[in-house]
């Protein structure tokens, strides 16, 4: 039985640059379990998003280990580590990243298009998501003909649909009002009452008291601060 | 072969955004270039095709299938038999060629004399056809049959007498003079090929015979063929029956044309693909202006599960269908053109005046064309292999993209 969804293990993460070395981060040691919600928190620029980049296997620590359903994702081929975020892991962007060729509904179902689903089941899913998100009218919209909040909600729309295991929030209520946070929280509840463990980095400390524990980055280390 | 996403992804792909205007323009042009390049290939080869087609048939029509000539051994009946017997579905005609001079009205020009069997109208059936002035029906003894560019050059019409000089010598007191007959010209054909009209005059075996001081068994004999384009296989089979004779198959004897024909065919076919790989560069450089600009919609794909691999392929794919649909465009558009250009031709020369396609050079009154199925499968599947190829040059790219560069982190 797998008993950590995620696993950092002694993780250390340099970045070169032409002006030497720059360590992001030194000896950590995390461990996510299905059905935890976890809010990251640290101030703008201490390695929050560069964190969710390495969970969500988008990049490679330099030293240590992160283990998926403890797999080491070190020993996973750029195709393997393609199809576990595709069957496990969801993103939000901070900037939302929609892609602009489609429509909002496009977006929310281009992962079940990708796993090959049903275009028609998809689309209905998606519509139902849209409509917990109070963006249903907004459907067949262009992300350029959408407001920056109605976009952050297609995006989390996105993340929601396929179910995964893991959901890597980045900063996902920075561009909502206070009404729509909340909705949109609730709805990371109800995914956690799922067993679904969400990681979301936020600078909104209300949000974050209301996780299970936050995860302070500051100064290269990480350290967990247990919340409620 | 391609999945759901990838066709979804290389479709909007294909429908560049109004800020994306460039790409649309690049997208158009190599349409536009390929289209054009396979529509080109496709009339030019129709033309030749056509063209070989034409002048075959007119050598055909002007020449025996198949040549035997005695080489200094007897031809006889026997032999004549015996081809008979042994091939059937072939007319076989005596004749005896050689060079000459006419002399007419203080005019002579060297010529080449030609004595056929009036008795077996195989030999001289283009004859028939291509009659002017006269009639075949007087073409008997002493009589002869000339073309209309020799009568015309020399001032000649049905009636007159004509000299004829062969190459044989009779001996007189005054030393070796050339043989020479005086004979009547019973008839004026014209076939068309200025060459064969000019420098032609038939006469009767037995007179060519006399004239060249040779034996009845010294003729050639002309084979014609129910299937002329057997007649290398069929040269083979008589020159193995007879090692001693000299056999020619029409090929051989214009070897020279067909080749140089054939080169040019094959140059024509080599310059214009040059217009579809300038064609294809327009895709490559196209694709990889558009990966360049969805750099970052190809790092969220990939964020969200889509395998490089199927990146690379619906990149593929875009390029791909922009060459396909150009290339079946294009071969619509070449094969309605191969097949109405004598219409267009003649639509282009009253419209601008201009004689396109002179009758007097081609040899030919009408511009030919002949659509060839294998031409043009051959061009669809060149085509389909550039545009393949120019797709899947900037679709590679994308592997060594560092795409998550593209999202905006802290």
């Amino acid at each position: 039985m797998i008993k950590n969804l995620l696993e950092i293990v002694n993780l250390k993460k340099n970045y070169d640059h032409k002006n030497g070395i720059i360590e992001l981060f030194n000896n950590v040691n995390i461990k996510i379990k299905k059905g935890d919600l976890v809010a990251l928190i640290g101030p703008s620029g201490s390695g929050k998003s560069s964190f969710l980049h390495l969970l969500g296997l988008l990049d490679n620590p330099t030293k240590g280990k992160v283990l998926f359903k403890d797999k080491d994702i070190k020993n996973l081929t750029d195709e393997e580590k393609d199809l576990v975020r595709r069957k496990n892991i969801s993103i939000i962007f901070q900037d939302n990243n929609l892609l602009t060729d489609f429509t909002a509904i496009e977006n929310v179902i281009m992962p079940l298009i990708i796993k090959d689903e049903n275009t028609q089941t998809s689309r209905k899913k998606a519509l139902q998501i849209l409509k917990d998100l109070k963006i249903a009218n907004r459907a067949d919209h262009f992300p350029s003909e959408l407001s920056g909040g109605e976009q952050q909600r297609v995006a989390i729309a996105r993340a929601l649909i396929s179910e995964t295991d893991l959901i890597l929030a980045d900063e996902p209520t920075g561009n909502l009002d206070y009404k729509t946070s909340e909705d949109i929280f609730s709805y990371f509840i109800k995914l956690k009452k799922l067993n679904k463990a969400i990681i979301f980095a936020t600078h909104n400390r209300e949000l974050a008291n209301k996780a299970d524990y936050k995860l302070s980055i500051s100064r290269g280390t990480i350290k967990r601060i247990n919340g409620r | 072969m391609f999945t759901k996403a990838e066709r979804l992804i290389s479709l909007r792909n294909l429908r560049p955004k109004k800020k994306e205007g460039f790409l649309k323009v690049i997208s158009i042009f190599s349409f536009l270039g390929i289209m054009l390049g396979v529509a080109i290939l496709i009339i030019v080869m129709s033309v030749m095709n056509g063209f070989k087609t034409d002048l075959t048939n007119k050598i055909l029509g002007l020449n025996p299938h198949v040549i035997i000539e005695s080489n200094g051994f007897k031809i006889e009946d026997t032999f004549i038999n015996e081809l008979k017997t042994k091939f059937k579905d072939i007319s076989i005609s005596k004749t005896y060629s050689g060079e000459g001079i006419v002399v007419s009205n203080q005019n002579a020009k060297g010529i080449i004399i030609k004595g056929v069997d009036n008795s077996n109208s195989e030999g001289f059936e283009i004859l028939k056809k291509n009659i002017k002035n006269g009639s075949v029906a007087e073409f008997r003894k002493k009589t002869v049959l000339i073309g209309a560019e020799l009568a015309f050059d020399l001032n000649l019409k049905v009636g007159d007498k004509i000299n004829l000089m062969s190459s044989a010598f009779v001996a007189t007191p005054f030393g070796g003079l050339p043989k020479q007959e005086s004979l009547t010209i019973a008839g004026v054909f014209n076939t068309g090929f200025y060459e064969f009209d000019h420098n032609f005059v038939f006469l009767n075996l037995p007179d060519a015979l006399s004239l060249f001081d040779k034996e009845i068994y010294e003729q050639n004999l002309e084979i014609y063929l129910n299937n002329p384009m057997k007649a290398d296989d069929f040269k083979n089979k008589i020159q193995n029956l007879k090692p001693n004779f000299f056999v020619y198959s029409w090929s051989d004897l214009n070897k020279s044309f067909f080749s140089a024909l054939k080169v040019e065919r094959n140059v024509m076919f080599i310059i214009l693909t040059l217009i579809l790989i300038v064609a294809a560069f327009n895709i490559i450089s196209g694709l990889t202006i558009l990966i360049k600009n969805k750099t970052k919609e190809i790092a969220i794909l990939k964020t969200l599960g889509l395998s490089n691999n199927s990146i690379k392929k619906s990149f593929f794919l875009t390029g791909f269908t922009i060459g396909f649909f150009a290339t079946v465009t294009g071969i619509l558009i070449g094969v309605i053109f191969a097949f109405y250009i004598e219409k267009i031709r003649i639509f282009l020369s009253t419209f601008l005046n201009l004689e396109i396609f002179p009758s007097d050079v081609y040899f030919l009154d009408q511009l030919p064309s002949e659509i060839n199925i294998y031409s043009i499968f051959l061009i669809f599947i060149f085509s389909i292999l550039i545009s393949a190829l120019a797709s899947y040059v900037p679709a590679m790219s994308i592997s060594k993209m560092k795409t998550f560069r593209a999202l905006k982190y802290d």
